[in-house]
């Protein structure tokens, strides 16, 4: 008897073994999507695209990482879609690592980099920084190390000959340093990228950025793992007329921050504009 | 600074080659882990939350005494309330399927190493640099051999979870009287009745302290596991983190400490019952 309950478990996970290579994945109707927490925009176009697609029949499950994790495991061909990647400039050096991923599609056009102060804070452009160094204390505010906008505001240090430190820690340690410093009316510059809720929750600018080192307008753009759409053609159609302008943007981000639900913001959202559904879905 | 020394282009290399060339191999683990967690997990999710609870209580109050039996119909129960049961048993089935990985391997190398010199020369400097390595690093290779998932999470949680069960299996074997053995190989008994009928059962203790350690590092694994879509609370915790949801953070966080409380306490209880 005793021989026997240690048999029983391993017996188990030979008959799931056998139940779940039963079915192929690749084909079948599991679409994996990889979504970085914390980044507003992908957050709320991930769990919009599973809104869409979990009521058109699939089941769409949600990974949770880092960039270059989801690209590396898309390269592996085990997880299907990302729809984060911020070309031509954030991004470039991370996709280069991993040749074989497809591009799917743009859904949105006007994405931007740089560094961001708030509204009352009398400066302009990066360039001014230098001036009020003891202002700022010399800090900027970053996001996680290793981060596209990270490098790149390293480049705009060097660049400017900015006598500054960037802080790295991660993106809401970020935000919640920035809501600080405007509660007190403090100066404080951080590194952000629009679009995003902070712009909507808080009065915040852009620095001009003349040596264009965080480059101009970004798209954000779906790409797919590297067979996607010989096994997925429709959903490959779906995804690249996929695309939100800002004003579908904004709505949808101030939507989903508002919610605590995010499945059912994504999914309300997507029933009141049906008419932008029913076009991406759209099989011509 | 200058590099010197690149160490780093080496590990690089030699973890390219593997994900190159062992793609087949990694596939098939890939495949067992995911099929064996999903299972269980699939098990767990989808018994009735009241008998999970009921077996634990009964389990606790079995192996730990009353107090404890209470004390895990409560946190479960308080678990369920708080609408994190589904979070609580994919974690509990991922720390399942990596102790009883990490204990397959972990307790033959710890016999080994209390076998013989030379292993253990070798096999506990390997123990010191999987226990200091900062947990973070298993991840890049745990995602380029596996992907994004449960798997690479449980091989994180393995490697890191498996030095004390090693360690504890060795000192409890060296720690058994040499007169015993002696006694026993006098009356006739092999090597392999002397490790099986002798040692091992007068180490029992010490192993079981071993898998102790085991099961809680594998916890603390769970929300760095989060990271790389392994789910689970620490998924939870994460998601908590990163929207600033500080209700939400400290719900899950909760969850790991009852679901640790619970299981170092029954644990233990083996531990205890063996005196």
């Amino acid at each position: 008897m005793k021989k026997l309950k240690y048999l029983f478990f391993p017996v188990l996970m030979m008959i799931f073994a056998t139940l779940n290579s039963c079915e192929n994945i690749k084909n079948s109707k599991y679409i994996t999507i990889g979504m970085v927490d914390g980044w507003a925009e992908d957050v709320a176009m991930t769990h919009l695209a599973k809104a869409i697609l979990d009521q058109q029949g699939y089941h769409v499950i949600i990974q949770k990482a880092s960039t270059d994790m989801i690209l590396a495991s898309m390269n592996n061909e085990d997880t299907d879609l990302f729809m984060g990647v911020w070309l031509p400039h954030t991004h470039a050096k991370k996709l280069a690592k991993f040749p074989e991923l497809t591009h799917l599609g743009t859904s949105y056009d006007n994405g931007r980099i740089g560094l961001v102060v708030p509204d009352y804070v009398p400066i302009h452009s990066i360039e001014q920084l230098k001036q009020y160094q003891d202002q700022f204390s010399h800090r900027i505010i970053g996001i996680e190390k290793g981060a596209g906008l990270a490098s790149g505001t390293d480049k705009a240090i060097i660049d400017y000959k900015l006598d500054y430190k960037q802080i790295n820690s991660s993106t809401i340690a970020m935000i919640t340093e920035l809501q600080n410093a405007i509660q007190r009316k403090q100066w404080i510059v951080v590194t952000g990228w629009q679009p995003h809720w902070m712009f909507g929750k808080m009065k915040l600018k852009f620095l001009d950025d003349p040596k264009k080192i965080f480059g101009e307008a970004e798209q954000i753009k779906t790409y797919a793992r590297k067979s996607f759409d010989k096994d997925h053609p429709e959903l490959a159609k779906f995804f690249s007329k996929f695309h939100l302008d800002d004003e579908n943007m904004s709505d949808l981000l101030i939507k989903m921050e508002q919610s605590k639900n995010k499945e059912a913001a994504a999914k309300e959202w997507a029933k009141d504009h049906s008419e932008l559904v029913k076009s991406w879905l759209d099989k011509n | 600074m200058n590099k010197t020394i690149d160490i780093g282009q080496y590990v690089e290399t030699a973890i390219n080659w593997l994900t190159e060339n062992g793609k087949p191999v990694f596939d098939v683990i890939k495949h067992i882990g995911n099929s064996s967690i999903m299972g269980i997990e699939w098990v767990l999710v989808n018994t009735p939350f009241y008998v999970i609870i009921l077996f634990f209580t009964l389990l606790a109050l079995w192996k730990a005494g009353k107090g404890v039996a209470v004390v895990t119909a409560a946190g479960l129960s308080l678990i369920f309330l708080m609408g994190l049961w589904k979070e609580t048993m994919e974690t509990l089935a991922l720390i399942f399927v990596s102790t009883l990985t990490a204990l397959i391997f972990s307790i033959p190398l710890g016999i080994f190493a209390a076998k013989s010199k030379v292993a253990a020369k070798i096999i506990r400097p390997l123990l010191d640099l999987m226990q200091t390595m900062p947990a973070f690093v298993y991840l890049i290779p745990a995602v380029l051999f596996f992907s994004i998932g449960k798997v690479p999470g449980a091989f994180a949680t393995i490697i890191f979870a498996m030095p004390p069960a090693v360690r504890l299996t060795t000192l409890g074997i060296e720690a058994v009287p040499k007169d015993i053995v002696e006694a026993a190989r006098a009356f006739g008994a092999t090597s392999r009745q002397i490790l099986f009928k002798v040692e091992l059962p007068l180490a029992m203790k010490t192993i079981l302290t071993g898998i102790n350690q085991t099961i809680l590092l594998s916890l603390s694994m769970v929300v760095i596991a989060g990271m790389i879509a392994a789910g689970g609370l620490g998924e939870k915790v994460l998601e908590g983190i990163n929207n600033l949801d500080i209700g939400l953070g400290f719900e899950s966080g909760l969850s790991v400490v009852i679901l640790a409380i619970i299981l170092d306490r029954i644990t233990q209880g083996f531990v205890k019952k063996k005196q």
